[in-house]
């Protein structure tokens, strides 16, 4: 009777630890295969409506490039990129010894020059061909010796030829001086003959928008039309602007099958070079700051619910979860609609369910998804 | 005269019967709450009634814990890895410090003796301070070994296997010395087979203690390391039916150790009871 009884327990225990044992290596798989995966999106600002929407980058329309003469040693940047300049204002700072020493070599080059048609002149039987082509070579050394100071000041300092702002200084041309405020000359840096130095717009620069579209959308812009430029797409609390930009040019890029486009912007009150901004056609005027898909949206009773997905701290550990929360729906097409939620619907949540595997009710948990983000 | 003592006999057996029913019924009234669903438990709970046969019985808690919820059972190797080093480690020790007190002369033995009867009965908190200072100048707050290490060191278990020893005739150990055996070779071929029974109920008890621990581990590990003991406090009220099921799942092993050993658990404590 002992043994039977203590033949009992010992199985038991071992059925324990065994139980114990397989939920532990299993229990992570069996989680997940149990929990709704939720595809979780963010609330985007975003256009309800026919038309297209694409990317652009906004650009100056006119700048005024200046350029180095010469393959320069340039020793101070005295501008910084944004910094309003006027006419006659120093840029930078070239080493001058180098450009001394360079009018020195060329002076010498031209008394050399200048020497042997001397003698050539001055022997009985000159040779004129020879004549002829030193002659030439020293109208040649003569208009390098003028070029060597073109673009600069007597002390070398290379200045602005116009009113305006600097919207770019050529870092590869000036080596170490990538933003100008350097003004110890420690880091000088050579300038290639030929390559723009400095960039400037004018104080009130026109911008225009460039963007491309595949040539299956190219038909929705055309030459003249009017699009509409929109800035805050990336950051949810920025305020979002739009602006109106005029088709100026299309060009066909055949080795990518696309078309590029770019457009005049005629308020550029706002925006700036590189800003990345939203482009679309002028049937999606109407921009708004809650678009979702309409996937999301759930109708109880006539009501519109999304569930929103948090975490929270669960009796066993941190737990992803999903909240019902009541919204009004706004402008809607066929895909997307905006929304209005009755509760801030961007504080502490990872985002709004646009798709689950099952079937999931208010306080359920969760495995998100995370198509595009992680959290 | 004989109805007089059947009439005493049924007042003892209804006394006894009312105790070992307080005695027993948190026990009961968690098992049968780990078996009811969550609604059921709070709606028991928020009209004061204490429901003990669910309306419909369910094993969604322990699912829960053991399927849908690793933490749980990541706790329960938490405590696994602290007691049965513990275990181990306290009657290896227990039973070398005990030959030393009960086969071997030296001097200030019944003070050292003595002393060690003091720590038994001090509470454990008292030390738990200098244990603290000392596991931080080593470096070992927040890792196991520092729940681990003063664990071993257990003066009840020296002072339990030194009784038992002492039950031990000393003719068995000087035939022993008269044979040419030393000390280790009397503890572990003379000694050692004789007192099997007071190795397990040390190891029960010594499980049983350590299994529960809270002190130590609140105070010297971080929270992943926490053991089950601790986790329980942390459910909050809203999940009181999760609550029920852990806490079963928390005392099976020390039922488990319990039974297999209960036989040699009395007989160790029996004969702590002789001397």
């Amino acid at each position: 009777m002992e043994s039977k009884r203590n033949k009992m327990i010992t199985k038991i225990i071992i059925v324990f630890i065994v139980v114990i044992v397989l939920c532990t290596y299993f229990s992570k798989t069996v989680e997940n295969m149990l929990l709704p995966e939720v595809t979780v999106i963010q609330l985007k600002p975003g256009a309800i409506g026919e038309g297209f929407e694409g990317t652009g980058t906004v650009e100056y329309e006119d700048t005024h490039k200046i350029y180095s003469r010469q393959d320069w040693t340039v020793k101070e940047i005295e501008v910084k990129v944004n910094q309003n300049v006027k006419k006659g204002d120093v840029l930078a700072k070239v080493d001058i010894d180098q450009i001394t020493l360079m009018e020195r070599e060329e002076e010498e080059a031209i008394m050399e020059l200048q020497d042997e048609i001397n003698s050539l002149k001055k022997a009985p039987n000159p040779d004129q061909d020879k004549l002829k082509e030193d002659q030439f070579k020293l109208d040649t050394e003569n208009i390098k010796y003028k070029e060597i100071r073109k673009g600069l000041t007597g002390d070398g300092s290379i200045l602005s030829d116009m009113d305006g702002k600097i919207v770019n200084i050529n870092s590869q041309n000036v080596g170490g001086f990538s933003e100008a405020s350097e003004g110890d000359g420690s880091g000088a840096a050579d300038s290639v003959a030929g390559n723009p130095l400095f960039e400037i717009v004018s104080s009130e620069p026109s911008l225009s928008v460039k963007w491309t579209v595949s040539s299956k959308d190219a038909d929705e812009f055309s030459i003249g039309d009017n699009v509409n430029v929109a800035t805050g797409d990336d950051d949810k609390n920025s305020k979002l602007t739009v602006v109106t930009a005029t088709v100026s040019e299309k060009t066909y890029n055949a080795e990518k099958d696309e078309y590029e486009f770019s457009g005049i912007i005629s308020d550029n009150s706002n925006l700036k070079q590189d800003d990345k901004v939203t482009v679309s056609t002028e049937a999606s005027t109407k921009r708004y700051n809650n678009v979702i898909p309409k996937s999301c949206l759930y109708d109880e009773d006539g009501t519109d619910y999304v569930y929103e997905v948090s975490a929270r701290s669960g009796a066993l550990g941190e737990e992803d979860y999903v909240e019902k929360v009541q919204v009004q729906v706004g402008a809607s097409d066929d895909l997307n609609c905006s929304i209005k939620a009755t509760s801030d619907l961007t504080k502490g949540i990872y985002g709004i369910v646009s798709n689950a595997s099952k079937p999931i009710e208010d306080n359920d948990e969760v495995k998100p998804i995370f198509p595009d983000s992680s959290r | 005269m004989k109805e007089k003592n059947k009439i005493v006999s049924v007042l003892e057996y209804t006394v006894l019967i009312i105790f070992a029913f307080g005695a027993l019924f948190p026990v009961i009234y968690m098992v049968s709450n780990s078996f009811m669903g969550e609604e059921e438990v709070n709606a028991a709970l928020q009209n004061f009634k204490f429901h003990i046969i669910p309306d419909c019985f369910t094993m969604i808690q322990y699912y829960t814990i053991l399927i849908r919820k690793p933490d749980f059972l990541l706790r329960f190797w938490n405590s696994v890895i602290l007691t049965v080093p513990i275990v181990i480690g306290q009657i290896g020790t227990s039973i070398f410090g005990a030959y030393a007190f009960a086969k071997i002369e030296f001097k200030f033995k019944q003070q050292i003796f003595f002393m060690f009867i003091l720590l038994m009965i001090m509470p454990y908190q008292v030390t738990l301070v200098p244990i603290y200072i000392i596991m931080k100048k080593i470096n070992l707050v927040g890792s196991y070994a520092s729940v681990i290490l003063p664990g071993i060191f257990s003066t009840f278990g020296v002072f339990l296997m030194t009784q038992f020893l002492k039950s031990i005739p000393d003719e068995q150990c000087e035939a022993a010395k008269v044979d040419g055996a030393s000390h280790i070779q009397i503890l572990f071929k003379i000694i050692m087979p004789q007192c099997r029974g007071a190795v397990v109920s040390l190891a029960i008890l010594s499980f049983v203690d350590n299994w529960n621990m809270i002190e130590q581990p609140l105070i010297l590990l971080g929270n992943e390391k926490q053991p089950l003991s601790t986790f329980l406090s942390q459910i909050n009220n809203n999940e009181l039916g999760m609550a029920f099921a852990c806490g079963v799942m928390f005392m099976m092993p020390s039922i488990f150790v319990f039974l297999n050993g209960e036989k040699q658990l009395l007989q160790g404590i029996q004969h702590l009871d002789m001397k």
